[in-house]
């Protein structure tokens, strides 16, 4: 159970949502942005969040629009992984969605609690880096749109009483060829000792990494190694094993070393198959 | 906007009924189904979404009820163990020895009815997938995904010799 009270407010529009949190921030409740759940809930079951009021964003509009707009695709913070998977409007996000926890926790994990939650993995976030995507952000100072590799920096960074409302890539984008690979220690439902999602994106390779250090990994100078022409995979996979350096996650279920061979293997599988799209 | 605060009345459709309860909110909804509603048919488990010994469908689907707020079922269809009622699933999991000790049975008939539902015919991936939010720690899960097997073949009906 959850040992300590707080209030639960469930607003219909953004702009009660933001004025919900001012202000229950300004009466000192510690308010937290709510929509799947499952990761608050087991925090504050678990002690290790308090806060004194959850915001349901789950009937704002915006946050639950999944739509294709001017070539765009946009995707609501508040729809479910399963939501995702069933539409698949983005194969890459589908895959990667479809590997995060279990079927029946993907009926409640949300693709914005997954990219903005406090978990290493956030595999949600990997297929929306390497799209070249945007993030829709909402707060007290009003609504902007930044690209997600700009408010991505080991973590969204979302400001003092922001939500993130939706992401949205290009068309294009999302039907670019693509390679998925997750692998575990164990059962498929276990957290994942590296996740590798490549996307092509104007005819370059795109990389994002889960599971192989502490947050979710992308850079722009890896991506610039994947696409470097009469190079072969292996010396590929090596140069980026190298620019990554020493900062593989090592825990109870991989070493370090184990990660990084892992993704050397993953590298020269993914070079074969999209290098020749390149 | 809705808001619940302190000790607040809720009312929950539970398996078909409307039903009054005090809650906080702050409690769970397998915490108020078992302790205020006397469902105990979602079991505690792991309390942390993970052995899937708690799942409920809300409005047909699987859910993990030690990981939703009851506030937050308010206005949903909420279905228990209790409100399947000698269904195909059930008399499968009979027929195919699904379960043993039965702790985790709940859950996993819970989330096979509601596959069964979406997918009359599911392929043996499917299945997996669709169990792979529930653990068992007796059978080995052959006997269980036999049993969703036989629930498809028959079409929904359940097995002769028994009444539903």
């Amino acid at each position: 159970m959850i040992a300590f009270d707080f209030v639960y407010l469930r607003p219909e529009s953004l702009a009660e949502a933001v004025k919900a949190f001012a202000e229950a921030e300004q009466a000192g409740r510690r308010p937290v942005y709510y929509a799947g759940g499952s990761e608050i809930v087991s925090f504050c079951r678990r002690g290790k969040m308090r806060p004194g009021a959850v915001i349901d964003i789950k009937a704002v509009p915006e946050c639950r629009e999944l739509s294709f707009e001017s070539g765009r695709l946009r995707l609501g913070a508040a729809l479910t992984l399963n939501e995702l998977i069933a539409a698949d409007c983005f194969p890459l996000l589908s895959a990667a969605a479809a590997g995060i926890a279990d079927h029946t926790l993907r009926n409640r994990i949300t693709l914005g609690g997954n990219i903005a939650g406090l978990l290493p993995y956030r595999e949600a976030l990997l297929p929306l880096l390497v799209s070249g995507g945007t993030a829709e952000c909402a707060g007290p100072e009003g609504r902007r749109t930044v690209p997600l590799t700009e408010l991505f920096d080991r973590r969204l960074r979302l400001r003092p009483g922001e939500l993130l409302t939706a992401c949205e890539l290009e068309e294009a984008a999302a039907a670019g060829a693509w390679f998925y690979r997750r692998r575990v220690q164990g059962t498929r439902t276990d957290y994942p000792l590296i996740t590798a999602c490549f996307l092509m994106r104007a005819g370059e390779i795109r990389l994002a990494l889960g599971g192989a250090l502490n947050y979710p990994f992308w850079a722009a100078e890896v991506d610039g190694l994947l696409n470097r022409r009469s190079v072969s995979a292996e010396q590929t996979a090596a140069a980026v094993l190298e620019k990554i350096g020493g900062v593989f996650r090592e825990d109870f279920r991989s070493s370090a070393d184990y990660r990084r061979h892992l993704l050397k293997n993953i590298l020269v599988e993914a070079l074969s198959e999209l290098g020749g799209q390149q | 906007m809705i808001k619940y605060e302190d000790i607040c009345r809720l009312t929950l459709r539970v398996n078909g009924e409307e039903r009054s309860v005090l809650v906080r909110p702050a409690d769970t909804l397998l915490r108020v189904l078992r302790e205020k509603l006397d469902l105990t048919g979602p079991r505690f488990g792991c309390e942390n979404g993970d052995c899937g010994a708690c799942t409920v469908l809300i409005d047909g689907e699987p859910v993990k009820s030690c990981l939703v707020l009851a506030v937050e079922a308010g206005g949903h269809e909420i279905t228990t163990i209790e409100g399947l009622k000698c269904s195909p699933i059930q008399e499968a999991f009979l027929a195919e020895a699904g379960f043993q000790c039965g702790y985790c049975t709940p859950g996993f008939l819970l989330a096979a009815h509601a596959l069964l539902q979406r997918h009359p015919k599911p392929t043996d991936e499917e299945i997996r997938v669709s169990l792979s939010g529930n653990l068992c720690r007796c059978t080995g899960y052959e006997g269980i995904e036999r049993a969703v097997r036989k629930a498809a073949e028959r079409g929904g009906k359940a097995p002769a010799g028994r009444k539903k």
